[in-house]
This record gives structure tokens, C-alpha cells and sequence, in this order.
């Protein structure tokens, strides 16, 4: 089934895809909260969707050639969004299970507050670059940062402020003797590994070319951030 | 109640459109944008800015009035025909069709720059706080060159078809949509808010409010509207018109760099960033924003420096396109050579590359 | 009067007879009486070294039962006053603020949050900065050929947080006060004050950290004095006796305060009431230049006066004086003692003060020729942040400094028989305030103001203090006149 947004609203739009399990989207443009709670089916969107597109997504797969805007992956509880494009602020706020891949880059407070409970563990993937504050909050869940434009640093000024949870690996395509990073154990590059399949599969690119390079770990202070910070009056 | 007899917070659409070659085009592709982030408005205000738009006036300020009533019209311009040498005047042209509600009479006037153009335009802001300030009912709300504003109560995509847009050519185009949380709608309230060839929008709420118009005020620029949007221009006119501070400086002081950024610089930038830091603190502006300022160069735009708020660029060729989101950036334009973020304190500075605007 | 204001209570049932409270009391309330402890309880001034330091926890003080008959215009304390005077002719003097109850206009001010239409921001996680420059802010930008921007450097003084230790003497509180004061500052990156009575030699390394104060008496001063410092203070008035001078008796100066005085073994040490060389405001002027000269203007100069009637004139008089900073004394500030009635009596709220200086000084237009420093009855870290938000630059503390000390406010200083070591120069007492310990108590504190700083600050949205400075709107009044509410500036709350 096709569908064109063209002088569609949002409400059209989630309208059918409420009523079809696989779908594609064309020439979208500006329509926000697409998919948004969708428990199943897989959908494909081409254009560039408004913002909170997959917001409180629990199931559901939506693939989009496109770029997203801020917001997108809000709160999400399970299910896939692969975007093969950019992506805005915002990205995957206080996600609690599922998968975000994004093939390009994407702006601040990206992964913020992301978590994980039992069975359900967060991952977001980034195929470029972050902006400011990535990470910030987080408290479980695993952000991957692939850096395939090859930045210095891919990523803003304060990654994982105020973390207490969580893994925020990234690639470096040189050694880095800043101390907030760790060079990845085995164990854990064999996670990264499957991650990088995954993605590449999603992007349909080469996961060799993704694996060269240096992985790093940022580390998370262990220690309660709120220790020592109260006194009872 | 009116702007300027409360603090209004607001949230809002921004976007802007601007031909670095000076070519010209009407309000067709700009009203597109605000039309497609309409969610960002209420309903209760929108408004464009166009430069280049007067060329049979290009050397004449053109003044945009609103009037509540006839006594008030009669007399801000007894007080504009004394002060100043007025070639033209007239209403301009709208399609009441489009909104009917309590629209003001809407009038301009072409006035001629006398001797010094410095002086002249101090004059000039003198009658713009006078009539503001003192003729009730009376508003200007466009005092530029070769510019105009146009603005009122309703929808951006209503408020271009009320000043019929379709019929004005400009090189840059920059509009706004406005998300008030309390006005009854005062069509002066409704931006971009103008001075001079100045003329901003601006989207977020600013924290930093009272710190930045108890220091501008005493400088001569008195907050009447209490908007974010009225006293940001009242920053930048004062680094920029007054201090000569270039748009790139006034980044660095709207926005500065976190001390623990400046500290890490080497030892110039450190110095630099320090002064104006400890020099211009009352000019820093916290919380979230993002704003477009329009003037007769070309535009400057940036971004709170925690980058609490969207803007995204796009470039096709010698034209640049921004919005609040990159749809609106799309409807404008869909094929772009390249689209970014813009990023939290640093500021986007084009000048237009020709002196004079080209019909497009 | 046989008796005083407080009652010793001893729970014998718990006592162990130990006599650590007869060698904790240097005012001898407890006395070995055969095999007995006994009390004089109207030696008593509530300082509770006995009470923290008994082991068994067997002591209490209490308000002394005793009443007069009751009087609503004869106050008890009012009979007790007259009565010391008609025995003694003396003028009365008290130590620390007043014990008044005028209103605390902090109290009557709310701090505001952001709710949706702009974010609040988490000091745990996002910047909030704190850092404040002192000094005089300029506007006038000049360009190099190359069309560099070329600013005029003034001198200033860099903190961490917007907060100063303000002036006590060497002297009027003791050695180990002062380095723990000075250790703390040095720590915090803030600014220790070393009062009126001279720079202890000791101290000069660390004279980044150190205003030096240049008083009426002129003790200590010479200029190797004002060249060891960060800044120089001139102090005009202090809020607890504005237009009264100082007198330490020639008891305390003697060993290392005279000498730090730089002045003869018990003699009196008496501060005139004004700088003899300043009749008039542009006599001002020539001390702050005289004093510039003598620092080769690398020192940001302070003037320091006393909240009074006329305050807003006064201080933008002090902004065109060539002065830097302004401290701006209110009349609830502390000291070491003064003239009962002065200080109970004399000078307005810091509050009010400083409300009406900044607005003055912004309508002038000279707001930036100087910076503020608000000080006199700054208790917490919301006062500090509703004191910058009614335009103050920074704030200065001295009570709330040496209560981190360990002092109890029982408001005994000018006795010299501090039991907690702080005021007082009794090497026995001196000893029991251990400077290391007091500058880490101070470090806390002060540590912990800033965090509740950051705090309001980041539920207000404000992510740098000079973006707090003067912002009224921030805070709005309750239980205010009209009156109170246009004097402060701001809104009432609910508007």
C-alpha cells in the first residue's frame, strides 16, 4: 500500500497507517507525531516528517529516507526507527526499550534521560556525529556514536552531564588520552560488533568500513551523583 | 490589556529567506513556511518582514501605522507632517476578506531623509518612542528603508494574504508566527518587531528578561511592549547602531561562551571573551531562544548558547533558507545543497554580496 | 538586676560531676563548691559551649523565669537598660545585629521557577555559572588599526561565587578566625577581609585572596599594607553603627594586634567616627585617588557605607568618585559592638537600600562605573539570590561566617571572653577554634550556598548569575504596601 502525504494532515496520515500493517508514506513534509504509539506493522516514509515522528512508539518498525526533526523517538517503549538521513534535538528522550538507528548526523540533547527495565533495554545508534549534552541524564541503555564523517570528537560539549547509568560508546578514528574515555574491552567491542551489523544492515552499508577505527567508552561515574549533595534539616 | 501592560510569554514559528545576490521574489515561498509550521502559532499574531520592497522609495524611510482610530491617525501624522518632509502617504492595501477582526487602520508614509543620515535617524527613533509612547492609539511599527513590516492578529499564512505578500518583492523575507500565552491580540504586539532597518523575530522565552530592560532602558530605549522580541532588538541596536559592534561581537556577548569554554582558550580569545564578558553581563541573554534579525545588509541569526531551541539553515546556491524546523525549510525550498543546525552561540552572519536589489 | 537573662539547668540524674563545663565557662557560670558543681546563672550569656561540650548531655539553658511586671511600653529589657544606666552613666553597647524586630523585607520576597513556557535547567547536569567580576564596566569600545576590539582594562576581582567574607578585625575576632576565613576564601576563590586592624604579616603570600580595609584609624597601614591585597576597601560606615567610629579597648591590643596595628601596646585603638581627610564627597574622590596612586592602579577600590536615609544619592555621589565597588552596609549587620541605640536605631534595611541604589545608579546611567556588594543581615543562600535579583553584584557575610565558626550568637563578643575562640584574643580561648576545621566548615558552607544558588538559578532558567543581576522580575513581594512594593521594584505576588 502507498500512500502521498501531500496536503495531508497528520491525522489522515496516522489514519491509515492505524489500518495497515505495512505501508510506505511518500512526500512527506511537516506532518508531526506520525506513528506516534503504534504497537505493529512496519511502514517506510520518504520526505521529512514534522516533529515527535515515532513518539511513545511500543512495536511498531518505521523506516525513513528523509531527515527527522527534533523530538523524534520520544519516550519510546519498544519497536524501530531507522532513519537514513539527519536527525534534530531531542532524539529518543527518556526511551525506555527498542532501537534507534540514524545513518546521519543529529543535534543536541540527543539519548537524553534513556533507560532501561528488565527485559527492556534501550539502543540508539548514530551513524555521524551528536551535538551538545548527549547522553545527558542517562540511566541505562546503550548509545552508539559511529562517527563515519570522521570528526575529531563526534560529539558536543557536555556528553553524558549528570549520567548515572548507561553506556555511551563512540569511535575514534585516532587514540585519545582525554581522560573521561576508556578504550572498549573485548567484551564489550564484541557488543559493539553486533551492533555495527545491525546498523549496517539497516543502512545496507559496509560493516567492515564501520569497524575500523578505535572505540571508546565514556565513562559514567559509578558513583551517585546525589551523595553527599543533601543534608537532612 | 495590551502588550507592554504585562510580561507576555510566548512561544513561536520563525523563518526567513534571504538572497545573498539581491534578486528579489514576493511573498509566495516565505508565507509557504509559516503555513507549514502553523501548530507553532495560536492564532494570535503573525507578521513578515521584506527588504527591498520600496524601490521607488528606495532612499525614503517608509513608516507603517497602525491607528485604533481616525483622532488617533489625525494626530500622529499633525505631529509627522511638522517633523518631518512626507512624499507619500498612504493606506496600504489589504484583503479584509482574510481577517475582519478588530483590524486597526493601517497607513504608511514615504519620508525623506534631511542632511545627516546619523542624525536623521536618531530624530526619527525620537518620534518613534514619541508617537509610541505618547499619541494613544497611534503605532509605528516599520520605520526602515526600502523595508517594510507587515503584522497583526491571526495566523502568519492569514496575515500574508491579508497584506496580500503575493505582491511585494523582496531579498530578504522573514516572518513569524506567535504563540502568546495571554493577549486579547494587539495588532502592534504581533512581529517582527522594527527599528530603523532593524527588524527581529525571535522564538523561546528569555530568562534573562528584566536584567537586559532595566540596563536598556536608561540607555534611551524604553520597553513599552515588555517583549523579549522589542528588547533583543534594543540590545543589538545599541552594540550594533550605537557601539559599532560588529553582528559577530554582539554573538559573543548575547551569547557568550561558558567561562569554563573561555578559560580553556589560549591566551587572546581568553582576553577577548573575558572583557566582554565582564564589560557587557547585563547584555547576555539566558534561556531558550533563537532569532532572525533582519537589517539593511543582510541577517544575522543565533541561537541561546545551551541550545535550548531549533533553527536549521539550508543553502541552495546564493540563497539561504531558515525555520524552526526543516519541513518549513523544505517548503520553501526542497532541493538544498546542504542544511545544518545551527548550533547553540554561534552566530549565522550573511551580508547580501551585491549593493542593490535584483528583480528576481 | 540580681539576676540575668538565662537559667543553667542541670539534669543531676544524668551529671557525672565531671567539671568539664567549670573549664569550658570563661565566664565562671560553673564553680566547684566543695564536692559540688554550682551555677551563677546570671553570668550566663547563652554562648552553649557548656551544653554542646557536657558529655552526659545533663545541661540546658533556659530563659530566666523571672519576670517583670508586665508592661507593654516598659519593656523588661527597657527597665533592665535604664536601670544599668542610672547605676553606671555609660552609654550602652551591644554586640552583633540588632535584636529589633523590623521587618526582613527577604521575607516578604518569592523567587520564581519556569514552568513550560521556558525550561528550568538542572545544576547537576547543565552549566549554571556562578563567576562575578567586581570592578567598573565600561561601554566604550575602541578599535585597533587592524580593527581588533580594544577595551579599556580595569582592575577587578574574579569570583567563583557571588559571596565575600566582609571585614572583621584582627582584634575584635582572633588569629585563628582569620586564617580559617582566609583559608576558606583562598579555597573558594572568593575574597577574605581583613578589617580595620591591619594585615597579619603571616598572610601576605596570600594576598590574591585579600581585601585590605583603609578605616578611619588608619591602623596598620602603610604601603606594603595596601600592596598586599587584591583590593582596597575604604570603609566610610558600617550598617550596625553608621556614623560611629570604632574603639577596641587597650585591653585586647597587646602581642600580635599591636603589632599588626602597628601601634603602641595597650593603648586604646580608637577609629574616629569619619576619615578625617573626607568633609565631602569630592574629598572621597581624592582619597580614592590617592589610594589608586599608591596602588599603581592594578587595585579595584571599595567603598564600604552604611544603608542610610539617603543612600541612593550617596552611593551614585560614590560612582563618580573613581571607586569600583560599592558595599552597601544594612543596619542588621553585625559588630563587634556598638552603641546599643546606634545600632538599633540608626540606618534602613539592606533590602530597601539597595532596591533604591540600583535603580538610581541605572537611571544615572552610571549602574556599570561600579559594582555592588550588599551585606547586613544576609542569612541564607535565598537571600543571596533575592538580593542580586534586586541588583546587587554580590553579597558580603560576616555573621553567618563566624556562626559556621561555631559561634551561638549569644552576642557577648565585647567581653573578649569568647568561650568558642573567636572573639577574643585569651590565647586559652583562641586555642579552640582550630583554623583548619573552621576553614573547611566555611568551605561548606559556603560550597552549599552555591548549590542551592545553582539551584534557584536553574529553576528560574538562568544559566549565568549576571543574568540575575537586577532581574526583579524574578521575585515578587507578599504582605508589601504599595509603598514597599515600588520602593523594591517589584510585582505583588499573584500579578
Amino acid at each position: 500500500m502507498k500512500i502521498d502525504a501531500t496536503n495531508k494532515t497528520t491525522q489522515q496520515i496516522n489514519h491509515y497507517l492505524s489500518q495497515n500493517e505495512e505501508c510506505e508514506v511518500h512526500h512527506l513534509l511537516g506532518q508531526r507525531y506520525l506513528g506516534n504509539a503504534l504497537t505493529k506493522g512496519h511502514y517506510i516514509f520518504y520526505g521529512y516528517p514534522g516533529n515527535v515522528l515515532g513518539g511513545f512508539l511500543d512495536g511498531a518498525e518505521i523506516e525513513l529516507y528523509g531527515n527527522a526533526q527534533e523530538a523524534c523517538g520520544n519516550t519510546m517503549s519498544s519497536g524501530r526507527l531507522v532513519i537514513h538521513g539527519h536527525c534534530g534535538d531531542a532524539l529518543a528522550y527518556g526511551m525506555r526499550g527498542g532501537e534507534i538507528y540514524v545513518d546521519g548526523n543529529c543535534g543536541s540533547r540527543c539519548g537524553v534521560h534513556m533507560k532501561q527495565y528488565h527485559h527492556l533495554h534501550s539502543v540508539l545508534v548514530i551513524g555521524g556525529s551528536a551535538g551538545d549534552f548527549l547522553g545527558e541524564y542517562n540511566a541505562g541503555g546503550t548509545i552508539l556514536v559511529l562517527n563515519q564523517f570522521h570528526k575529531a570528537l563526534p560529539f558536543g560539549r557536555f556528553c553524558g552531564a549528570g549520567a548515572h547509568g548507561g553506556t555511551i560508546y563512540f569511535r575514534l578514528d585516532n587514540v585519545s588520552n582525554d581522560p573521561r574515555f576508556r578504550q572498549v574491552d573485548p567484551e564489550q567491542l564484541q557488543k559493539i560488533n553486533q551492533l555495527i551489523d545491525r546498523f549496517a544492515y539497516y543502512m545496507k552499508r559496509d560493516p567492515m568500513h564501520l569497524k575500523e577505527g578505535i572505540f571508546y567508552q565514556l565513562e559514567i561515574p559509578q558513583i551517585n551523583p546525589y551523595e553527599g549533595l543533601y543534608v537532612k534539616n | 490589556m495590551r502588550e507592554g501592560q504585562f510580561k507576555n510569554s510566548s512561544g513561536c514559528a520563525i523563518a526567513c529567506i534571504f538572497h545573498s545576490d539581491g534578486h528579489l521574489e514576493n511573498g509566495t515561498r516565505i508565507k509557504k513556511a509559516m503555513q507549514l509550521m502553523h501548530d507553532r502559532s495560536n492564532g494570535l499574531g503573525g507578521g513578515f518582514v521584506g527588504y527591498g520592497i520600496y524601490p521607488a522609495h528606495r532612499e525614503d524611510y517608509a513608516l507603517h501605522l497602525f491607528y485604533d482610530d481616525v483622532t488617533a491617525k489625525e494626530k500622529a501624522e499633525c505631529f509627522l507632517e511638522k517633523e518631518f518632509i512626507c512624499l507619500k502617504k498612504e493606506e496600504i492595501p489589504t484583503n479584509q476578506c482574510v481577517i475582519n477582526k478588530d483590524v486597526p487602520l493601517i497607513w504608511r508614509y514615504f519620508i525623506k531623509e534631511e542632511g545627516n543620515k546619523k542624525e536623521f535617524e536618531t530624530k526619527l527613533i525620537q518620534a518613534f518612542f514619541k508617537i509610541n509612547q505618547e499619541i494613544q492609539g497611534a503605532y509605528i511599527f516599520s520605520c526602515g528603508k526600502n523595508m517594510g513590516i507587515f503584522k497583526g492578529v491571526g495566523y502568519p499564512e492569514d496575515i500574508a494574504d491579508f497584506f496580500q505578500l503575493d505582491t511585494y518583492y523582496a531579498s530578504t523575507w522573514i516572518a513569524h508566527g506567535r504563540y502568546p500565552t495571554n493577549t486579547p491580540g494587539w495588532w502592534a504586539g504581533a512581529h517582527p518587531f522594527g527599528m530603523l532597518d532593524f527588524a527581529l523575530v525571535h522564538n523561546g522565552e528569555i530568562s534573562s528578561y528584566d536584567t537586559n530592560r532595566r540596563y536598556i532602558e536608561p540607555l534611551g530605549y524604553p520597553c513599552c511592549l515588555l517583549t523579549d522580541t522589542e528588547v533583543i532588538t534594543y540590545l543589538l541596536s545599541y552594540l550594533n547602531h550605537e557601539k559599532g559592534l560588529t553582528f559577530e561581537e554582539c554573538a559573543d556577548i548575547l551569547a557568550a561562551p561558558l567561562y569554563s569554554e573561555i578559560d580553556k582558550m589560549e591566551k587572546s580569545k581568553r582576553c577577548y571573551y573575558t572583557q566582554l564578558r565582564k564589560n557587557f553581563g547585563s547584555f547576555l541573554i539566558t534561556g531558550p531562544f533563537s532569532i532572525i534579525l533582519g537589517h539593511e545588509q543582510g541577517i544575522f541569526a543565533l541561537n541561546d548558547r545551551l541550545k535550548l531551541r531549533a533553527l536549521m539553515i539550508g543553502q541552495k546556491g546564493q540563497s539561504y533558507y531558515l525555520a524552526s524546523e526543516e519541513s518549513a525549510v523544505r517548503a520553501m525550498q526542497m532541493e538544498l545543497d546542504s542544511i545544518y543546525s545551527l548550533e547553540g552561540g554561534k552566530p549565522f552572519i550573511k551580508n547580501r554580496e551585491v549593493n542593490h536589489y535584483e528583480k528576481g | 538586676m540580681k539576676k540575668g537573662k538565662f537559667k543553667v539547668v542541670r539534669d543531676e540524674r544524668l551529671c557525672d560531676q565531671c567539671g568539664g563545663c567549670i573549664s569550658q565557662c570563661a565566664n565562671k557560670v560553673h564553680y566547684q563548691d566543695q564536692d559540688q558543681i554550682k551555677i551563677r546563672h546570671q553570668h550566663c550569656v547563652n554562648c552553649q559551649r557548656c551544653v554542646e561540650f557536657c558529655h552526659c548531655n545533663a545541661l540546658s539553658i533556659i530563659k530566666e523565669e523571672n519576670v517583670f511586671h508586665p508592661h507593654p511600653l516598659w519593656s523588661q529589657q527597657i527597665i533592665e537598660e535604664i536601670s544599668k544606666q542610672a547605676n553606671s552613666g555609660g552609654i550602652l553597647l551591644s554586640s552583633m545585629g540588632t535584636q529589633q524586630s523590623y521587618p526582613i523585607y527577604f521575607d516578604h520576597l518569592l523567587l520564581n521557577a519556569s514552568q513550560v513556557t521556558n525550561p528550568s535547567i538542572d545544576p547537576l547536569r547543565e552549566p549554571i555559572e556562578t563567576t562575578t567580576f567586581l570592578g567598573k564596566r565600561t561601554h566604550d569600545v575602541k578599535r585597533s588599526q587592524e580593527g581588533k576590539l580594544e577595551i579599556e582594562e580595569y582592575p577587578s576581582l574574579k569570583l567563583n561565587t557571588p559571596i565575600l567574607f566582609s571585614a572583621m578585625s584582627f582584634g575584635s575576632i582572633s588569629f585563628n578566625a582569620h586564617q580559617a576565613l582566609l583559608e576558606a576564601a583562598k579555597e573558594l576563590g572568593i575574597y577574605y577581609n581583613c578589617g580595620e586592624g591591619g594585615l597579619l604579616e603571616a598572610f601576605y603570600k596570600d594576598q590574591d585572596s585579600i581585601i585590605v580595609q583603609v578605616a578611619s584609624g588608619r591602623f596598620g597601614i602603610d604601603p606594603s599594607y595596601l600592596n598586599h591585597s587584591a583590593a582596597v576597601e575604604i570603609k566610610i560606615g558600617q550598617g550596625a553603627k553608621p556614623g560611629i567610629g570604632g574603639h577596641l579597648p587597650s585591653i585586647k591590643n597587646k602581642g600580635l594586634v599591636s603589632k599588626t596595628r602597628r601601634i603602641k601596646e595597650y593603648s586604646e585603638s580608637i577609629s574616629p567616627a569619619p576619615h578625617h581627610d573626607i568633609y565631602s564627597i569630592e574629598d572621597l574622590k581624592q582619597l580614592v585617588d590617592s589610594l589608586k596612586e599608591a596602588t599603581h592602579h592594578q587595585k579595584p577600590i571599595i567603598v564600604k557605607v552604611a544603608a542610610v536615609h539617603n543612600i541612593a544619592a550617596i552611593c551614585s555621589g560614590i560612582a563618580r568618585s573613581g571607586a569600583d565597588i560599592i558595599y552597601i552596609d544594612g543596619f542588621k549587620g553585625g559588630t563587634g559592638a556598638a552603641p546599643t541605640r546606634i545600632r538599633d536605631h540608626v540606618g534602613i534595611p539592606i533590602e530597601l537600600a539597595l532596591a533604591s541604589v540600583d535603580e538610581t545608579l541605572r537611571k544615572e546611567g552610571i549602574r556599570e562605573n561600579v559594582s555592588l556588594i550588599a551585606a547586613g543581615g544576609i542569612r541564607h543562600s535565598a537571600d543571596v539570590v533575592k538580593a542580586i535579583a534586586l541588583g546587587a553584584d554580590a553579597v558580603a557575610i560576616g555573621t553567618a561566617a563566624l556562626i559556621a565558626l561555631g559561634c551561638h550568637l549569644c552576642s557577648d563578643c565585647m567581653s573578649g571572653t569568647c568561650n568558642w575562640g573567636i572573639a577574643t584574643q585569651e590565647e586559652s580561648l583562641c586555642r579552640r577554634l582550630n583554623a583548619k576545621k573552621g576553614a573547611q566548615q566555611l568551605v561548606n558552607l559556603i560550597q552549599a550556598w552555591t548549590r542551592e544558588i545553582q539551584e534557584m538559578m536553574g529553576g528560574m532558567g538562568i544559566n549565568a548569575i549576571e543574568s540575575l543581576r537586577g532581574n526583579r522580575l524574578m521575585l515578587r513581594g507578599i504582605h508589601l504596601s504599595a509603598e514597599e512594593l515600588d520602593i523594591l521594584g517589584v510585582k505583588h505576588a499573584g500579578r
